[in-house]
């Protein structure tokens, strides 16, 4: 008795709709079913819009002080009014922006680098290799992170270098174990088998066939991870020990200024803590929104 | 369960042996501490004389072993900031503090967030369900220093309900205690919701309810007993947020404990006493992590054989 196949229904592949690759597929579908998601990615729009063109919004330098203007509330000239030096806080906002950002990307980039590598060599060495990375990772989130961060930066001494290379590291052991947990499982799948037979190297299965199925996790984690490592920026600046002074930070604004004159000009602790807030707010959305999207396994972890 | 619980006390040991590596190399690898303790106008003889003192002549792994013997007596030196105090004393000195405000945060946030996780677990999709999530999503995103600078100012400042910073009765406890356990209400509250949506569709609460006991007996006693093994093993988490946490809202409100030290220690780079309380965060959190564990695997078998 032959076993008769089902017959295959022919698809007209001119009748689909064209097929958009998935880096432009996720904003559509986002702007669709994610309104959440759609005023995180605003808001950071706005933020990348206000680092990078500080220099023409604002009249005033970031660190120009003029003594005769000191404390001054609100009003049309300094639309959020100015610090103890007579700074436009507004300006600072701007330019705090502009370091956040550049401490935050720099050091997702480093994270994310180093996630990869690690993760991905972890999960396809496997072994004894895998044992003893895991347990170094495992020793390092025994670690309570911001006390250690602080060690680090007071030996090191605060600039925005350091900052972002310390926020780096520690980013990309953190998120390794969830780039080795993904890659763990695309290791497993029949094609890379397939792959081996026909003759691929251990470079070009990592390479080829296993980095550009971890690339959407290792996005989400990458969004999700700036809002963790902007706070962690501003708590460090908070505590003096991340970004140093002549440099607006968001942190250092409000441990300067903020607890200082509170009586005096609470303005000084609220404007750059709304800044602060928004930033991390939308990263977090976005974040979340992508999540949903690209990778949906990752949900509710 | 014996052979788990030894596989992870060997696990937990592990770790504090890299930790004292970790804590040993950051004093080490950025330069000659000699540098730092002698004067500029130092001649080649006093460095000799110094680094014989301090055994620093000797090989690295020589005063590694040193350093872990020490340690392992909870001697780790003299601090220079404070003269005449040990850093291992200084930290129990002001550890007492800390745990006070911690478990007090813990207390408030554990009160606030599970009764509202229940009920936006009860009544999914209304309005209220929808407050509790705005709750979490902003626990989530302001930073504590900033809602312990707001808290300060309208309670404090303003209204002079509370004191502004120190430490004393239960009124100076109230600020600091929300400004720290902000972020795990917001984040127990997320837990026991999603946790209770999972046991209200279960079997055995149709048949609670079959059997004809009370809307409240079936919510508050036989699903909440069941939806709490979940949040159990995040309060391993909760620990390491708030010895984190205790090191911002110490600085904000000037209370005295291990987390002020700490950032007085940094800022003084006065480094004996910064290991010191590294090595006892670090402790604490990897000794509550172990408990945990031993703990859920004791309520949930699965985990044993993982």
């Amino acid at each position: 008795m032959a076993i008769v196949a089902p017959p295959v229904p022919v698809v007209d592949a001119y009748a689909l709709p064209p097929a958009r690759p998935w880096y432009t597929d996720v904003w559509v579908r986002m702007l669709r079913r994610k309104p959440l998601g759609t005023v995180g990615g605003a808001i950071v729009l706005v933020m990348l819009l206000a680092a990078v063109f500080a220099d023409v919004l604002t009249p005033y330098g970031f660190s120009q002080t003029s003594l005769r203007e000191r404390f001054i509330s609100m009003n049309a000239e300094h639309w959020l009014g100015t610090d103890q030096l007579g700074r436009d806080v507004l300006t600072r906002i701007l330019y705090g922006a502009r370091i956040s950002l550049y401490v935050g990307l720099g050091a997702v980039a480093i994270g994310s680098l180093i996630a990869t590598a690690l993760g991905i060599f972890s999960a396809y060495g496997g072994g004894r290799a895998d044992l003893f990375l895991q347990r170094v990772v495992d020793a390092w989130m025994a670690f309570p992170p911001l006390l250690i961060l602080m060690s680090i930066m007071s030996l090191l001494g605060p600039s925005v270098l350091n900052i972002t290379l310390v926020l780096g590291v520690a980013a990309g052991i953190r998120e390794s174990r969830i780039v080795r947990g993904v890659a763990l499982s695309i290791k497993e799948n029949t094609y890379i088998e397939g792959t081996r037979a026909l003759g691929s190297g251990h470079v070009r299965i990592t390479l080829v066939h296993i980095l550009p199925n971890v690339l959407p996790t290792i996005i989400v984690v990458a969004t999700t991870g700036l809002s963790t490592v902007i706070l962690t920026e501003a708590s460090l600046s908070f505590l003096g020990l991340g970004v140093p002074p002549p440099y607006p930070t968001w942190g250092g604004m409000l441990s300067l200024a903020g607890l200082d004159h509170m009586y005096r000009a609470p303005w000084l602790a609220i404007w750059p803590a709304v800044a602060l807030s928004l930033a991390v707010f939308g990263f977090n959305m976005l974040g979340d929104a992508l999540r949903d999207l690209l990778d949906p396994r990752l949900k509710g972890g | 369960m014996q052979r788990y619980i030894v596989r992870r006390a060997f696990q937990s040991v592990l770790a504090i042996w890299v930790m004292s590596l970790v804590v040993f190399g950051l004093a080490r690898v950025t330069g000659n501490p000699l540098d730092v303790m002698l004067p500029l106008e130092a001649g080649p003889e006093d460095y000799e004389r110094v680094s014989k003192h301090w055994g620093l002549d000797k090989p690295l792994y020589i005063q590694y072993l040193i350093f872990l013997g020490k340690a392992l007596q909870g001697d780790f030196g003299t601090s220079w900031k404070w003269h005449g105090h040990s850093a291992m004393g200084l930290v129990w000195e002001r550890l007492p503090a800390t745990l006070q405000l911690a478990g007090f945060a813990l207390f408030v946030s554990v009160v606030i967030a599970l009764p509202i996780g229940v009920l936006s677990a009860v009544m999914k999709d209304t309005a209220w369900d929808t407050l509790a999530k705005i709750i979490a999503l902003m626990g989530q995103s302001l930073p504590g220093f900033w809602l312990g600078i707001v808290l300060m100012w309208i309670f404090a400042v303003h209204l002079g309900w509370f004191p502004t910073s120190g430490r004393g009765g239960l009124e100076y406890m109230v600020l600091p205690a929300i400004t720290l356990g902000w972020f795990q209400t917001a984040a127990i509250m997320r837990l026991v919701r999603s946790s209770m949506l999972e046991v209200l569709d279960s079997e055995f609460v149709k048949l609670t309810r079959i059997k004809g006991l009370s809307e409240w007996k079936v919510v508050w006693k036989h699903c909440l007993r069941n939806a709490s093994i979940a949040p159990l093993t995040f309060f391993a988490i909760i620990a390491g947020v708030l010895m984190t946490g205790s090191v911002v809202t110490e600085s904000v409100f000037s209370w005295p404990g291990t987390g002020l030290l700490v950032v007085d220690a940094v800022r003084a780079r006065d480094f004996q006493v910064v290991q010191a309380v590294v090595i006892v965060f670090a402790g604490i959190f990897i000794l509550t992590n172990l408990l945990v564990d031993i703990l859920y695997a004791y309520l949930d078998p699965r985990i044993r054989y993982r």
